[in-house]
């Protein structure tokens, strides 16, 4: 599966569809198995949304994004995980471990960061959620490591 | 007033102010956040103090143009730049901002300080009165035309080609442009060609250009609109009017792609979005094999049909308000609108033209009118007589459905003993349909 993080230099982006680059990692087996940078300094929002279904992305990590670019995210199948603050890097791991929620604060141990989304927004289930899907995974490969 | 209960003083000033205010110190982290930053942002003091200001506000303009940035680096105020925010709630918030920098008594910088404002409320009104029937370039109440904008943004995005059904003067290539406008393609050349204006071989050389040699004067190699369009969008107005031999060859370009240029012989690919209209029925003139069917079928992928004027009488007022609005700019004069027996008679006109007629009317009785509102004087004086003869027409009955109609009714309010619910109801139509019907053609129940 491919995860797309935008960026604020090492941190997430604060504001979805005005962030200059994103990063997109592939995911087998609970690990990250390549990655690549995409930039998308100038590009318009529409743009940028058809350069993450074109790259057949799974899943989106940002940080505040607005209603409209939300629901076209969902209605093309990609997971959104909003509000998330901090380091990219760290979240990324959360996700890995199926520990990333909406609000995330990576600088503080995966807090939650004070925030809350209004009416339109449909919280997923997030048991469901593909970040899930890949700790359960990763769980079976460390057959009984410990839970991360 | 000790040091204590003079920051207490101007933390009870700064909260009782109605626009928001907050500082930050020279790490970006807010250090201040009075009680209108709470309400317009939905963070707390609590929460947002010791924060980066972008991970509070997401902004538009954080990461490529913070203007509290700008300020602490160039010493440079910014007075009310319009940005928008996300709020806690995820709700994007229109506001207005003011920077300055921030200093200590001693004037070192000390960090930034920003106010701003919530524009929410002024910007829902304006919505409201510039926006809510205006689409693009296009103004309407109509509901045919409501359910038109509703999809547009759809049929912009898909990138399929777009038939345009409409009589002249309807609005066909402001559609067009709206479509062109709405989809990713909007930043690449929009290019119009009116197939109904040339002669076909010249058409065909306009369309798909022509190499050097092709013919006499072809001295060099000119590009066709087709290729001018790459990327882009082409408006082809009045496809009805195109030859069949032409047909064949805009069939290809639908089909493949692709095409060769006048006198060539190599093929060149182009990637261009087809919008075409026509004031002509297109299934008559396949009908009558004017027209060929695989062509139609292939531009008929997405199909938008506009109603003449007289189908959408709602709009007359809002159209007349527009064009006088854009006369007044581009004339210099100053008028109010047009009185009320010029709209009554808008009211009653067909407008042959449609929403261009109208447009020309106007544009006419800017020239005449010397007041400053347009009376009936000021209209064509053909217009005027024009439209006296179709209602004189009208009273007299002479047209051969319309007398049918009245024979009809007549007879039916004769066997219901002139009462005309029972009538109504007989003829299968609306109480108030009867009774304007009657009117209209002077039956006496």
């Amino acid at each position: 599966m491919k995860v797309a993080v935008s960026l604020f230099g090492p941190l997430v982006s604060p504001r979805f569809g005005y962030s200059p680059e994103m990063i997109l990692v592939t995911i087998e087996g609970g690990e990250v198995v390549s990655q690549e940078r995409l930039y998308t300094g100038g590009l318009s929002i529409p743009h940028i949304l058809n350069h993450l279904s074109a790259s057949k992305v799974d899943a989106l990590i940002c940080g505040g994004i607005d209603e409209f670019c939300y629901r076209q995210l969902v209605s093309r199948g990609i997971s959104v995980v909003p509000d998330v603050v901090g380091d990219a890097e760290t979240a990324l791991q959360f996700f890995l471990r199926g520990r990333l929620r909406p609000r995330t604060d990576c600088r503080r141990k995966g807090k939650r960061f004070c925030g809350g989304r209004g009416s339109w927004f449909d919280e997923p289930n997030w048991d469901a959620h593909p970040g899930k899907f890949i700790a359960e995974r990763k769980d079976d490969h460390d057959s009984g490591k410990g839970n991360l | 007033m000790k040091e204590d209960e003079q920051y207490h003083f101007f933390n009870v000033i700064l909260d009782s102010v109605a626009d928001g205010v907050f500082t930050i110190n020279e790490k970006g982290e807010i250090t201040f956040f009075n009680r209108a930053a709470e309400q317009i942002t939905g963070f707390t003091k609590e929460e947002a103090l010791g924060h980066n200001c972008f991970d509070i506000f997401r902004a538009n303009i954080c990461q490529t143009n913070c203007a509290l940035k700008q300020t602490v680096n160039t010493g440079k105020e910014i007075i009310n730049l319009p940005i928008n925010i996300i709020n806690k709630d995820g709700k994007e918030i229109p506001i207005s901002i003011s920077t300055a920098v921030l200093r200590d008594e001693n004037g070192k910088m000390i960090g930034g300080v920003e106010t701003f404002r919530d524009l929410s409320t002024i910007e829902e009104l304006k919505k409201e009165l510039r926006q809510q029937y205006t689409f693009q370039d296009i103004v309407s109440k109509n509901h045919t035309i409501q359910e038109i904008f509703q999809i547009l943004p759809d049929i912009a995005e898909s990138n399929s080609t777009v038939l345009i059904q409409g009589p002249s003067g309807s609005g066909k290539e402001l559609f067009a442009k709206a479509i062109h406008n709405l989809s990713l393609r909007k930043d690449n050349p929009f290019i119009k060609v009116n197939c109904g204006a040339l002669p076909d071989n010249l058409l065909e050389s306009e369309l798909f250009g022509y190499i050097k040699g092709a013919f006499t004067d072809a001295k060099k190699d000119k590009p066709g609109r087709f290729a001018l369009a790459d990327g882009g969008t082409i408006f082809l107005d009045e496809i009805g009017d195109m030859s069949p031999a032409l047909q064949v060859k805009l069939l290809r370009v639908l089909q493949d792609r692709e095409y060769e240029p006048l006198g060539g012989t190599s093929t060149v690919k182009v990637d261009v979005r087809i919008v075409a209209a026509t004031n002509k029925d297109l299934v008559t003139l396949v009908q009558s094999r004017q027209f060929r069917d695989d062509l139609y079928y292939r531009l008929n992928v997405m199909k938008i049909d506009l109603p003449p004027l007289v189908r959408r009488r709602e709009d007359i007022s809002l159209l007349v308000e527009r064009f006088v609005e854009r006369f007044n700019l581009k004339t210099g004069k100053n008028l109010s609108g047009v009185s009320h027996e010029v709209m009554s008679f808008f009211m009653r006109y067909d407008f042959p033209g449609n929403v261009r007629e109208l447009e020309n009317i106007i544009e006419h009785a800017f020239v005449m009118c010397k007041g400053d509102v347009i009376e009936l004087r000021n209209l064509p004086s053909e217009l005027i007589e024009r439209s006296n003869e179709t209602l004189l027409e009208e009273k007299e009955v002479d047209r051969p459905l319309q007398r049918a109609e009245a024979e009809s009714i007549r007879k039916a309010l004769e066997k219901n003993r002139g009462n005309r619910l029972r009538t109504a109801r007989e003829l299968g139509i609306d109480r108030t349909t009867l009774w304007r019907k009657i009117k209209r053609y002077g039956i006496v129940s």
